[in-house]
């Protein structure tokens, strides 16, 4: 299938095998060290040498987690990421159809723009939303999240979007306008329902880019009421002792839902990483 | 039931969508701007405007932020930041990783989608295992890096005790500090370049490499002829995607070194923190993060320009 490929010629089957052996082992190391620590009682995790295994398996730095404040953490991640990927989707859906299926002029110069703002350094924003949401009381705010995320979430999804929509066939668009249906309804009833694999990656990788923001909610949120994940997981580090087991059942706990998604939608992942980018 | 032919104005020709200059329709123009008008709006107000905001405040002086009155400074808080010498460490710093980053990611990414995409038996499962970082929050990936190579209980450090050796300090040695950001981010975005390039492979045509084999090609003049200038789209996605990321890097040295030892680690998002709610300079701050967008903003049009396809036109 590959022929002509260099790696075949130089390294033959077991070199291939080896070489992605150590990659994937390069891959899984940090995982596994995540997982084996979260499981191993304190006196074997602060010892040197420690072990790679544990033998006496133990529960308590996840009791100990989801007693303290990463409840807190844990919720305050979903409302934001949730917050902020439902109102980037009511906004997204139509403006990738527009996009898609209206062009008008100027509409791909403001794609073009909406899209670039994805190398955008997220730090030039923490200062004004800082500042203006003082104002508003929006810092600690779960809401303040959920608006200082759209910047971040909307973009994206309009971009993962504006590729699915334009390959939607216009025959039916065309054959339900016939039927007498008006450009929203033949969005909610015909398009909506028959595009929902990329209404799932685009709601997927909206929610994974609030899901693991860090810096602006670094910079606008102060105590648990507001701080998410992330955060929770950064001040267990920067305090005078670091409190290592509970840290890793912590990141436990956050990892494996997004190594599960990343599994379990590879295909559509690739497919959202890839919209666009071979269009426009 | 499909529309009888002419009723609608301008429809494409099947096969020649949206490509060939178009003439707009009025009514479809409305319901177009009607669509996309609400997430303009909400882009103008969450991003452009606190853009804008951005650089009146990096144009004036201390008292516009804290009060709102006008203190315009013109560029002196630019020539200010970007002769500091805090400015001037964090940038070099920052194309330290940038370029250290890209090369590893390059070679390693290109080597590992070649090899994945000769299909051996067992393939997917070694894709779905490099894949797995994709979506991990840097925050966490650099937790655990962290967490493997501290002296004394990390991971690194009990294996070479286990043989009475002892491995070295990472976070002490600048050198050391720096090449610990570069793994676990090379950790974090190899990944993305591993399927993007796969992906890319996957939809190579056969037959100019076909017709390159007849010739008698060797594989390497296979990849760097044929293979390598046909994946230019998506190798232009993938290197403006994460010179991007490259740039704005801030979790990864937050949680791995905290920008030390001595600051020799860091970049540019670290010390516009820094300058901003630390030292409480929000006009220096501004600026920087300003240079910051702006410096961004070059390299990835030069990354494009560079890698446009350039159509044989003469």
């Amino acid at each position: 299938m590959a022929a002509g490929n260099p790696t075949s010629g130089r390294l033959g089957n077991a070199g291939t095998y080896v070489f992605l052996a150590v990659v994937s082992a390069f891959m899984l190391v940090p995982i596994y060290w995540i997982v084996a620590t979260s499981f191993k009682p304190t006196s074997e995790i602060l010892v040197t040498p420690t072990t790679l295994l544990t033998t006496h398996p133990t529960l308590d730095h996840y009791r100990t987690a989801l007693a303290g404040d990463f409840r807190r953490y844990l919720v305050n991640s979903l409302i934001a990421a949730g917050g902020s990927t439902a109102l980037g989707f009511v906004l997204s859906v139509p403006a990738a159809w527009g996009f898609a299926k209206f062009a008008y002029p100027g509409s791909s110069a403001l794609l073009s723009f909406t899209v670039v703002t994805r190398v955008f350094p997220p730090i030039a924003l923490a200062l004004p939303f800082f500042l203006q949401f003082r104002a508003f009381g929006l810092i600690d705010n779960p809401l303040g999240l959920i608006i200082a995320y759209l910047p971040i979430v909307l973009p994206l999804m309009i971009w993962i979007l504006t590729g699915f929509f334009r390959d939607f066939p216009d025959e039916l668009v065309e054959a339900a306008r016939m039927d007498g249906l008006g450009t929203p309804g033949i969005l909610v009833r015909i398009v909506m329902p028959l595009s929902l694999p990329g209404l799932g990656v685009a709601a997927l990788f909206g929610f994974l880019v609030a899901w693991n923001e860090f810096v602006i909610a670094l910079t606008i949120t102060r105590t648990p009421a507001a701080q998410t994940m992330p955060v929770g997981i950064s001040t267990l580090i920067t305090q005078f002792q670091t409190l290592w087991g509970e840290m890793m059942a912590v990141a436990a706990i956050y990892l494996l839902p997004v190594l599960a998604v990343t599994v379990a939608t590879q295909r559509g992942l690739v497919r959202g990483l890839m919209a666009g980018s071979t269009k426009g | 039931m499909q529309p009888a032919p002419g009723t609608r104005a301008p429809a494409p020709p099947a096969g020649a969508r949206f490509r060939p200059a178009r003439r707009y329709d009025g009514s479809r123009s409305l319901t177009g701007l009607l669509l996309t008008l609400p997430a303009l709006i909400a882009l103008a107000v969450t991003m452009v405007y606190p853009v804008a905001w951005t650089v009146w405040l990096s144009l004036n002086g201390p008292e516009t932020a804290m009060r709102g009155t006008t203190d315009f400074q013109g560029l002196g808080n630019y020539t200010r930041i970007a002769g500091s010498s805090g400015f001037r460490a964090a940038l070099w710093q920052t194309l330290q990783i940038v370029l250290a980053s890209f090369v590893l990611e390059a070679v390693l990414g290109l080597a590992v989608a070649l090899a994945l995409h000769r299909g051996l038996r067992g393939s997917k499962v070694f894709s779905a295992i490099v894949a797995l970082p994709l979506m991990v929050a840097p925050i966490v990936g650099a937790l655990s890096w962290r967490f493997i190579l501290v002296d004394g209980y990390g991971m690194i450090d009990s294996i070479a005790g286990t043989f009475g050796a002892s491995g070295p300090l990472w976070f002490a040695d600048v050198w050391l500090a720096r090449a610990s950001i570069v793994i676990a981010n090379l950790w974090m975005a190899l990944p993305f370049d591993i399927l993007m390039l796969l992906a890319g492979l996957a939809s190579l045509p056969s037959d100019p490499l076909e017709a390159a084999r007849v010739d008698g090609a060797t594989p390497w003049q296979l990849l760097v002829f044929i293979m390598l200038p046909l994946l230019k789209p998506v190798i232009a996605v993938i290197l403006v995607v994460r010179l991007a990321d490259a740039f704005r890097i801030f979790d990864v040295v937050y949680v791995l070194t905290g920008g030390g030892p001595a600051n020799s680690t860091d970049v540019l998002s670290t010390y516009i923190y820094r300058q901003m709610f630390t030292v409480l300079d929000f006009p220096g701050g501004a600026a920087a993060a300003i240079l910051l967008v702006l410096i961004t903003a070059a390299f990835s049009l030069l990354a494009v320009l560079l890698l446009r396809d350039r159509r044989p036109d003469n």
